[in-house]
């Protein structure tokens, strides 16, 4: 559906130079392959280059290295033809504020060479799916970010794409809306391949059957989101009834990487633990070993508990630059 | 051409839908009343007792020079800043389509507002015998001006996200080629030429190249955004 070989996109205005004053690439080298009926998630810190690579499959931009083929096609010679059968919602979703809803459907449909009956179930397909009905009539520019978001789904999905390219779809959103636009999204999987941004990390497991990691230009991680999470680390969390300095000192000594949790280390009476993380991937016996380590020292340790990765750590670990989702071993 | 005549709808659609765009278009509609009737000058028609159109034809080329960038600020200003161009380039357009649609979108607006003006050649002509060759040269001359600006100040508003930058760089432009020292590449003379009813096939010819030169650069601009 999607194949991308070794793709790389400079700079465009050429104002970012690397500081021995080389051009840098805003897509580095990036090769993937999306299957018919994939929901991919598109993942990066901003300036990543998701929105340049989307671009570049999109057709919207060349890229200067590379190739990729949409459909079997290139973006770029078969333009047309793939705009075709491509839905593309872009970052901020623009939309003409001087139509109405109905006015700005009819306006994708006719583009994508609709007309007549099939126009009008086109139409009728997008209210019902993308819930728009009270609103036809409303102008675009009276409309909440919610339904302004909806909207411009609904003129990217108006022609049954094939492919669907969604940039950052449910930000801003509340959360009922994030869940609305989310249970659409996660309906058109099977049928259609659907590459989408977003910053939202907890939504990816439930959402999408594959994610992609994009940082600094270059795909540091491609895979299912269980293998994603699979690289998170378990974090320790453990209380210790000792000043923070001697117990952070001991436990660089034993080789670990510590952070204290609270920012007024003062030790009352009721709680006279003060809470630290210590990184790496623990088990519950390597957490026993550490506390009755630090029980050596004649220090009272209170709780010590196990804390399940996140996507969000790990996420931050991949694009931290080392390329691992953990600090170090536990 | 079903996607020229989609764009250009959506063209006109805004255009008529800005309070803004109406109400300069209502100014330029009086114009003429303004230049025949209410003009201190020797070409009012009341104090020269002459009758014919010939003070709003020889104003016309400064009026269209300020009237046209006004009615084509929009078009691609406003398609850059929203975003709304990256879009629109997402569906299956090339951009000829886009170039010819926005251009026959506005050029069909400033025909209905030169067909505005029409009633007063016949009022003037209730006033006296008006010779009607001048007449019909100097709306056909205004025509082919018109289509020739609007060229101009789209290819001019193509490059910026500013409606304002858009506006000022066409108004130079149009200054520049109306005001050209080479007779052969100026805008205004061939237009007095022909408003006088001296229509030469070499004139037409001229001002379709313009726009169509215009045109072409402008379809060069808008296939470079997509690089």
């Amino acid at each position: 559906m999607i194949e991308l070989s070794h793709v790389s996109k400079r700079f465009l205005n050429g104002s970012r130079l690397t500081e021995n004053g080389r051009e840098s690439y805003a897509v580095k080298d990036v090769s993937f392959r999306l299957e018919k009926g994939e929901i991919a998630a598109f993942l990066g810190p901003n300036g990543a280059g998701k929105t340049t690579t989307k671009r570049l499959i999109t057709g919207y931009l060349a890229p200067d290295q590379g190739e990729i083929r949409v459909m079997g096609m290139c973006p770029r010679r078969d333009g047309r033809a793939v705009r075709r059968r491509l839905g593309y919602l872009p970052e901020h979703n623009p939309l003409y504020d001087d139509l109405t809803v109905f006015e700005t459907l009819r306006f994708a449909a006719r583009v994508q060479g609709l007309s007549g009956p099939g126009l009008k179930s086109a139409i009728r397909r997008m209210v019902d799916l993308c819930d728009l009905g009270p609103h036809l009539k409303r102008s675009v520019a009276v409309l909440s970010k919610g339904f302004r978001q909806r909207v411009g789904l609904a003129v990217a999905m108006i022609h049954d794409p094939d492919l669907l390219i969604l940039d950052e779809p449910t930000t801003g959103l509340d959360p009922n809306q994030i869940h609305y636009i989310q249970q659409v999204i996660k309906n058109l999987g099977g049928h259609r391949t659907v590459l989408l941004s977003t910053h939202i990390l907890h939504q990816v497991p439930d959402m999408c059957s594959r994610v992609l990691v994009l940082c600094e230009g270059s795909l540091v991680f491609d895979d299912r989101p269980q293998a994603l999470l699979a690289r998170g680390c378990t974090v320790a969390r453990i209380g210790v009834a000792q000043e923070p300095d001697a117990v952070l000192g001991r436990l660089e000594s034993l080789g670990h990487r510590a952070t204290c949790l609270t920012q007024d280390p003062e030790r009352s009476g009721a709680n006279p633990f003060v809470p630290f993380t210590v990184e790496g991937n623990w088990t519950e016996e390597t957490l026993a070993d550490l506390a009755e380590s630090l029980r050596e020292h004649g220090w009272r340790v209170g709780e010590c508990v196990l804390t399940p990765p996140t996507i969000e750590s790990i996420f931050a670990g991949l694009t931290a630059g080392d390329g691992t989702a953990c600090a170090s071993s536990g | 051409m079903r996607l020229v005549w989609l764009i250009a709808r959506k063209e006109m659609s805004h255009l008529l839908n800005s309070a803004v765009f109406c109400l300069l278009g209502l100014v330029f509609v009086l114009m003429p009343a303004i230049l025949l009737f209410w003009n201190p000058g020797p070409t009012n028609l009341f104090l020269s007792g002459h009758t014919s159109l010939q003070a709003f034809f020889q104003q016309l080329p400064i009026l269209l020079m300020v009237f046209v960038p006004a009615l084509s600020m929009r078009a691609y200003a406003e398609e850059n800043r929203s975003g709304n161009l990256e879009r629109l380039l997402s569906f299956p357009l090339s951009a000829g389509h886009l170039v010819l649609g926005k251009f026959f979108g506005c050029f069909a607006i400033l025909v209905g507002c030169l067909a505005a003006t029409a009633p007063f050649p016949f009022l003037v002509s209730q006033m006296g015998d008006l010779d009607w060759g001048p007449v019909l040269g100097g709306y056909l001359g205004a025509l082919l001006l018109a289509g020739s600006c609007l060229a101009v100040a789209l290819f001019c508003g193509a490059f910026t996200k500013r409606q304002p930058t858009a506006f000022i760089t066409s108004v130079i432009a149009l200054a520049v080629v109306m005001l050209w020292r080479i007779p052969a590449l100026n805008l205004h003379d061939r237009f007095q030429s022909v408003a006088r009813g001296l229509i030469d096939i070499r004139d037409l010819f001229f001002y379709l190249a313009v726009m169509l030169f215009f045109l072409f650069l402008n379809q060069g601009v808008v296939a470079h955004k997509r690089h």
